[in-house]
């Protein structure tokens, strides 16, 4: 018989054996099944709101560090040049000086503040746009859903026209991301090159400049590298602003969460194996007959020992798929947060190896079993 | 050469009591050899030293002339689930498994298909009348059935050697009639049959009689 053949029928003889004791089987069941629920439901439940608490700090902007300018103060657009070549940098985005702007069709609208962007915002490139009809290349802006709103575009075009008598044409609407949502309603003129991102005209002032770091870790490297950056002509004139408390808040909260969490986990999977040691212990204590019998049959120990373990693993992954779906519903019931797929998966795949293995020791003494101690008749 | 022999045998329990010594006796194909004497005499044991379950303290098993008593434990097994079959006193079948289960449990361990083993299963079943129980537990048998039911699961590989722990103990004298039989038509196709038995009419009908003495 090949390989395969053997495999399949001793995955058949385990599911039979498995059939055949169904009060300690279900024993088994239940305890994988409490271990994987009890994980879920607790450190689960602590993890995914740990989770929650990470987004919901990120979005807040953990990875960002913000410079604020005066126009005279030496912050040009040369800079950002320099900054999309440093690797711990995501993404910069430049903000020329506030022009206010209202709607051209209505007169004595609402302003609001329009500027010239340089970088990327979002997943958009800041590139101007080229010329179209009596459009020059400044004159197409995008804004954001609030800023269309307050300007009364509910087409999302429209023109513009600004304080110093400049006429805008809003082309589109521009998703603000989180780090970006100090600056709404926002109103930008794509001011970059294609060939250089950033470089229009090297000499033109920023005001503000959103420089984001790939990790919250990597903020404070990256402030120190905008600093280094900075030449203002007047250092007073020139205000950074970081989320490094935020990060070293985040790192806090991750580290102790998962902390308790790995340590809830490893005691529920201890806890649990015991137990699934003992019920097999018991299970071959009661039946030491039949094992008795299959050596004596034939049977090699590895088979033996192979045959339980099956017979555990089938059960455990019962017990696993029956806890994990128990707890998912539970929480779901509850309106707590659920865990992601891939820390359930992971407790499952553990609550599966740990039974298996806790059933090793019962197993290596199954296989061990004196057939004429077992069979012998007084 | 015999199919089965032991020279100069010797076995004893770690209490250091001697209950087999120096035996040498040849089990031929085509035999039936009865083990008599008193309990405790060392029947059964003798019987598990040729069955490769007992590790001997002296002397040898040998199997067609071949010293298999100190094989690794592996291989061992695999020479009881290829060539010996095994008939308990008390018929030892699984209580938790169907009559057709316990028949064919041997398969398993020989890596030979279910299937094959089942189609061989009913051939002898249906030779010993216990066909009409393959779905039945053994607690829903009686015992003359359950050593029949033993029986098929002994010859179901057709093995060279056959041992037998009274297998007549506690059945009727129709039933043990049958066993008796069944075996004999076994080793007439060439195998070599070791009964253990406190019958006398059993034991003379058999081709070679050894009496073990009381320790």
């Amino acid at each position: 018989m090949s390989v395969l053949g053997r495999v399949a029928s001793l995955i058949r003889e385990a599911y039979a054996a498995a059939c055949s004791q169904p009060v300690a089987s279900l024993l088994t069941v239940v305890m994988v099944a409490g271990m994987c629920a009890g994980a879920l439901l607790t450190t689960g439940r602590t993890v995914a709101a740990e989770q929650a608490a990470l987004s919901r700090i990120d979005a807040a902007g953990t990875r960002s560090v913000v410079v604020r300018a005066d126009p005279d103060a030496g912050l040009t657009v040369a800079l950002l040049d320099r900054l999309f070549a440093v690797d711990a940098i995501e993404a910069v985005a430049g903000f020329g000086p506030i022009v206010d702007a209202r709607n051209a069709a209505v007169p004595g609208a609402p302003k609001v503040a329009t500027r010239r962007a340089y970088g990327t915002i979002g997943d958009r490139a800041m590139v101007a746009l080229p010329s179209i009809g009596g459009t020059t290349v400044e004159d197409r802006a995008f804004a954001s859903s609030r800023a269309l709103v307050a300007l009364g575009l509910h087409d999302n075009t429209g023109d513009l026209v600004t304080d110093d008598g400049r006429g805008l044409v809003v082309v589109g609407e521009l998703a603000v991301p989180a780090h970006l949502a100090f600056l709404e309603p926002l109103v930008v003129v794509p001011s970059s090159t294609v060939e250089a991102l950033a470089g229009a005209n090297p000499d033109d002032p920023l005001v503000v400049l959103v420089v984001l770091a790939d990790t919250p870790q990597q903020v404070a490297v990256v402030e120190e590298i905008v600093r280094g950056l900075l030449t203002p002509t007047d250092p007073t004139k020139v205000s950074i602003e970081t989320s490094a408390e935020l990060a070293a808040i985040r790192a806090a909260v991750s580290g102790e969460l998962g902390s308790y969490g790995r340590s809830l986990v490893l005691a529920i999977l201890a806890g649990a194996a015991v137990l699934v040691a003992v019920n097999n212990l018991t299970l071959v204590t009661l039946r030491r007959k039949d094992f008795g019998r299959r050596r004596a049959l034939g049977a090699t120990q590895s088979l033996i020992i192979a045959l339980l373990l099956s017979q555990v693993a089938l059960l455990a992954v019962l017990g696993a798929a029956v806890g994990v779906v128990t707890a998912l519903v539970g929480l779901a019931g509850a309106r707590q947060p659920i865990p992601d797929a891939s820390f359930t998966a992971a407790v499952a795949i553990a609550a599966i190896l740990t039974a298996t293995l806790a059933a090793l020791l019962p197993a290596v003494i199954a296989s061990r079993r004196d057939p004429l101690h077992e069979l012998r008749v007084p | 050469m015999s199919l089965l022999a032991t020279e100069l045998l010797s076995f004893g329990y770690q209490n250091g009591e001697m209950v087999v010594r120096d035996l040498s006796v040849e089990f031929p194909s085509g035999s039936v050899t009865a083990l008599t004497g008193p309990s405790g005499c060392g029947k059964s044991t003798l019987l598990y030293l040729l069955g490769l379950m007992l590790r001997p303290v002296g002397g040898a098993v040998l199997l067609d002339g071949t010293p298999v008593h100190a094989l690794p434990d592996r291989e061992r097994a695999r020479l009881r689930a290829h060539h010996f079959g095994f008939v308990f006193q008390d018929a030892a079948l699984d209580p938790t498994r169907t009559v057709l289960d316990n028949v064919v449990e041997t398969a398993l361990y020989r890596g030979q298909p279910r299937r094959d083993a089942i189609s061989a299963a009913h051939r002898l079943m249906e030779r010993f009348g216990v066909q009409l129980r393959a779905t039945h537990k053994p607690g829903q048998i009686s015992g003359g059935q359950a050593q029949r039911i033993a029986l098929c699961r002994a010859l179901l590989t057709n093995p060279r050697v056959v041992l037998a722990d009274e297998p007549t103990g506690n059945l009727d004298p129709a039933t043990s009639a049958i066993v008796v039989e069944a075996l004999r038509e076994h080793a007439d196709g060439g195998a070599a049959v070791v009964i253990a038995t406190h019958d006398p009419a059993l034991a003379a009908a058999c081709d070679q009689h050894i009496a073990l003495d009381a320790r």
